[in-house]
């Protein structure tokens, strides 16, 4: 077999796990790049970005260990970076805040959308790593997994989430007053 | 209402999310990892040639300044592309070791740090390295026209030479006015986020 013919054969099974992979743990890279992208086509973007990361990283991917936790750093440090790109700062010159809001599906009074949109208000306006903590959370992640992936403590994680809870109380508190 | 309400309502955009761009995404993934590897080989063949052509580039200019020793313009001149030669070498070398620690596995934190880190050094490298060719370009045209075709520019033009440098410095010094303000919001964006990672790294 020629040099390239086994390069290619040693890649296909390597693909194959990855694909595998990726499409157990697809809602990942959903919901990184819904959180992070400001409109559809910044999703697909920063989805296909992630894609091509993880692929570009995956050789370094040690099996034993949890695979989702590693698609998280992947996910969140190409969302992190993305966003803090020029070319994304180019694409984005205005606060899009209200547009992001109106971008929400639905602005009908019932109760799902209305806490969609409190959702929606509230990861706009955090900043991009206490959206990453956030996520983590609203994904029903443990503190040890939150503080793994960002690489913090797991009391620094408990300390975090505890004021960012307080400061939405007070919101809706301001909201409502 | 407190985040743990928010809960359901992210369950219900997961739901929302996954129906609408699943399909698309999907679609588009396997011609997206083919290009990705594509652009991978030409990436990595182009920094195996910007590493071959400054190392060619001190091998030429080396030799030249030592041959040429007891002529002082030839010895400054080729001196001087010498070093520049070493120092982009040595920056390439640095960038590639940044970019080295720079993967996207690591803790979102220490990622993003060191994220930072590279962007800072890329800005100040880049302007380090760009802005002499304003009067480079000149030293260049004097050793090259020596070494290939025995031509000695300086002694039939000192006065062309001079007059490069002193256009070359006027040069400099207006680019990196514009650029200043361009590089100092950079600089202070990239601070700013280091800022934010520290602070969020003590909690």
């Amino acid at each position: 077999m020629s040099r390239v013919g086994a390069a290619k054969a040693s890649v296909r099974p390597l693909q194959a796990l990855f694909e595998a992979l990726i499409a157990r743990h697809r809602g990942i890279v959903f919901k990184v790049a819904n959180v992070y992208g400001r409109d559809a086509e910044d999703r697909r973007d920063l989805a296909q970005e992630i894609y091509v990361q993880s692929w570009r990283a995956f050789p370094s991917y040690d099996q034993t260990r949890s695979f989702s936790t590693w698609m998280y750093r992947v996910a969140l440090n190409v969302a992190i970076s993305y966003r803090r790109s020029a070319a994304y700062r180019e694409r984005h010159l205005s606060t899009v805040d209200d547009a992001t809001l109106a971008a929400v599906p639905d602005p009908a009074t019932t109760e799902p959308d209305e806490r969609m949109r409190d959702l929606y208000r509230v990861i706009q306006q955090l900043d991009d790593l206490n959206r990453a903590l956030v996520l983590l959370y609203l994904e029903g992640r443990d503190y040890r997994e939150i503080a793994e992936v960002l690489g913090i403590t797991e009391t620094n994680v408990a300390t975090k989430l505890s004021r960012l809870k307080e400061r939405m109380r007070r919101d809706v508190a301001d909201r409502n007053s | 209402m407190e985040l743990d309400d928010l809960k359901v309502a992210w369950a219900q955009m997961e739901q929302r999310v996954n129906a609408a761009e699943s399909l698309a995404l999907q679609l588009q993934t396997e011609s997206r990892l083919d290009k990705m590897r594509r652009m991978l080989r030409w990436l990595g063949w182009g920094q195996f040639v910007h590493c071959l052509f400054w190392m060619w580039f001190v091998a030429i200019v080396a030799p030249f300044w030592i041959e040429y020793r007891h002529v002082t313009h030839f010895l400054i001149s080729g001196l001087v592309l010498h070093a520049y030669g070493v120092a982009v070498i040595c920056i390439g070398v640095v960038q590639l070791l940044l970019i080295a620690r720079t993967y996207y596995t690591a803790p979102v934190v220490t990622f993003q740090r060191r994220f930072a880190e590279l962007q800072r050094f890329r800005i100040v490298s880049g302007l380090a390295t760009g802005l002499p060719w304003w009067i480079l370009w000149a030293v260049v045209a004097i050793v090259g026209s020596q070494k290939f075709l025995h031509i000695d520019l300086y002694a039939r033009s000192a006065s062309w030479f001079w007059s490069s440098v002193a256009f070359g410095a006027v040069g400099i010094g207006v680019s990196a006015l514009v650029a200043r303000r361009l590089v100092r919001c950079n600089l202070a964006q990239a601070a700013e986020f280091a800022d934010d990672i520290k602070r969020f790294e003590r909690g």
